[in-house]
């Protein structure tokens, strides 16, 4: 008794280094040359080993997937602010591709255009209770030579005129403003009448009054300016006939019209300053309108 | 209590290890870390036949979780075990460089070690030229990482070490 109690240590650490050299032995043999006391040792430690294993490959998923889920919290962060940085870069993209195409437009218009005219942006809409755009203001006034009455164009179309301008800005009177009138003529058999606003807020219509009966306009038609008392030059694209009301008796018929210029979306316009040549204005009148920047 | 507070410690510093190596693209120079808590059993004053089934109890742990074949980290992490115990270095772990140096020592002694039960055991394994460099490398490049992360390892087990026998004395369990 006294003999194992003073040698249990040694014996223990003898033991403790035994195992595991003959496990190790076992488990390396070849197994066509393990003997059986190879065999009993690897029965033996097999489920001891599948446990443990088992366990070890269990903590390691576990720690695996953690750190697997915070690279992906980390890549769905970086990811997330990627797109958002692009969606901003996308639409900031569009909107310059959208402003180039306006401004190419307007350029190309001015160009065309053989009397004198500057370019303007439009800083503020007054806005109806119904969304539509009842008035206009300009970034450019009577310092840069913008006087009441002017015309105001766009590539589409008439867009109205000059209300009144001071200093470094002017008010937009538009087409389909109650106070405007317009001289036009049907572009398919130059039937002419006066075009007017009708102030409605709801929508964008104009009425052509003093039209005789007996003169032929259809739903569709083109309406330009005349030309006539040379406030507007001849042959600008101002709407197309909408609807043709014929009463059963009087000398005169009423036309409604939908302006060529979409005014909600208005950005950039041109301002008529000088004497306007009327080829130009033809010319401008037969220009292909670009549906992408029109009103749906 | 604190047998089974080093037990725990040594399984945590082998999932940190695994962490380790699958985080860090260390190679060769993952550390290990059981080794300097192997060092600690050895030289303080844990009796001889508990330490021993500790550090058996580590090595199977760390056999289980580095794939080796079975028995060899046992086997090795008792010898270390046992070596410290020998040695008496107790003096040697007062200082960082000392523990540095005492590990990187026990590191190669490890190296050594498997590379003495593989050429054994392992009729296949063959040290030639080809593959000296590699297993140079083996055996020298977790010694390296070990001995440079001992400090660390050696401060949090003295730390939890102290905690256990803290509160061992204090609940009047025996030692």
């Amino acid at each position: 008794m006294e003999f194992l109690k003073r040698f249990r240590d040694p014996v223990i650490c003898i033991v403790l280094l035994a195992i595991p050299f003959f496990f190790l032995k076992a488990n390396l043999k070849d197994p066509a040359q393990a003997n059986v006391f190879d065999r009993v040792i690897l029965q033996v430690s097999s489920p001891i080993q599948y446990v443990a294993t088992r366990l070890a490959v269990g903590v390691s998923a576990v720690w695996e997937d953690y750190v697997y889920l915070v690279d992906t919290k980390q890549d769905n962060d970086r990811l997330r602010s990627e797109a958002a940085r692009l969606a901003q870069e996308n639409a900031r993209l569009l909107e310059q591709a959208a402003e180039n195409r306006r401004l190419r437009r307007l350029l190309n218009l001015r160009e065309r255009f053989s009397g004198e005219a500057i370019s303007a942006e439009v800083v503020a809409k007054e806005i109806s209770p119904f969304f539509r755009v009842v008035r206009l203001r300009l970034d450019r006034g009577d310092r840069q030579s913008v006087r009441t009455g002017m015309p105001v164009i766009t590539p589409d179309g008439l867009v109205g005129q000059i209300r009144r301008a001071w200093g470094r800005y002017s008010d937009v009177l538009l087409l389909a403003d109650a106070t405007s009138a317009v001289d036009v003529v049907s572009e398919r058999n130059g039937t002419r009448g006066v075009l007017r606003g009708t102030g409605q807020r709801d929508r964008y219509v104009c009425q052509i009054e003093y039209l005789l009966r007996a003169d032929e306009v259809r739903v569709g038609d083109t309406l330009v300016t005349s030309g006539f008392g040379h406030r507007f030059p001849a042959g600008l694209r101002v709407g197309r006939v909408e609807r043709v009301v014929r009463r059963e008796f009087g000398m005169w018929q009423e036309a409604e019209v939908a302006p060529a210029v979409s005014f909600s979306r208005l950005r950039e316009v041109l301002v008529l300053t000088g004497p306007t040549g009327t080829g130009a204005a033809a010319e401008l009148a037969r220009e292909p309108r670009d549906r992408e920047d029109r009103e749906p | 209590m604190r047998n089974v507070a080093l037990v725990v410690l040594g399984f945590v510093l082998l999932v940190v290890q695994a962490a380790l190596g699958h985080v860090l693209p260390l190679g060769d120079f993952t550390p290990i870390l059981v080794l300097p808590l192997l060092i600690y059993l050895g030289v303080h004053d844990i009796p001889l036949a508990r330490g021993a089934a500790i550090a058996f109890v580590l090595g199977y742990f760390l056999d289980s979780f580095s794939g080796s074949p079975m028995g060899l980290q046992t086997f090795v992490a008792v010898t270390l075990f046992l070596f410290s115990r020998a040695a008496g270095v107790r003096l040697f772990l007062q200082g960082r460089l000392f523990q540095m140096g005492l590990t990187f020592m026990a590191g190669l002694l490890s190296g050594g070690i498997i590379l003495a039960l593989r050429a054994i055991f392992e009729r296949r394994y063959i040290l030639d030229d080809a593959t000296l460099g590699a297993t140079v490398l083996a055996l020298v490049g977790p010694a390296i990482a070990t001995a440079v992360t001992a400090p660390l390892v050696f401060a949090v087990v003295r730390r939890v070490d102290a905690a256990a026998t803290r509160r061992r004395d204090e609940g009047g369990e025996p030692a």
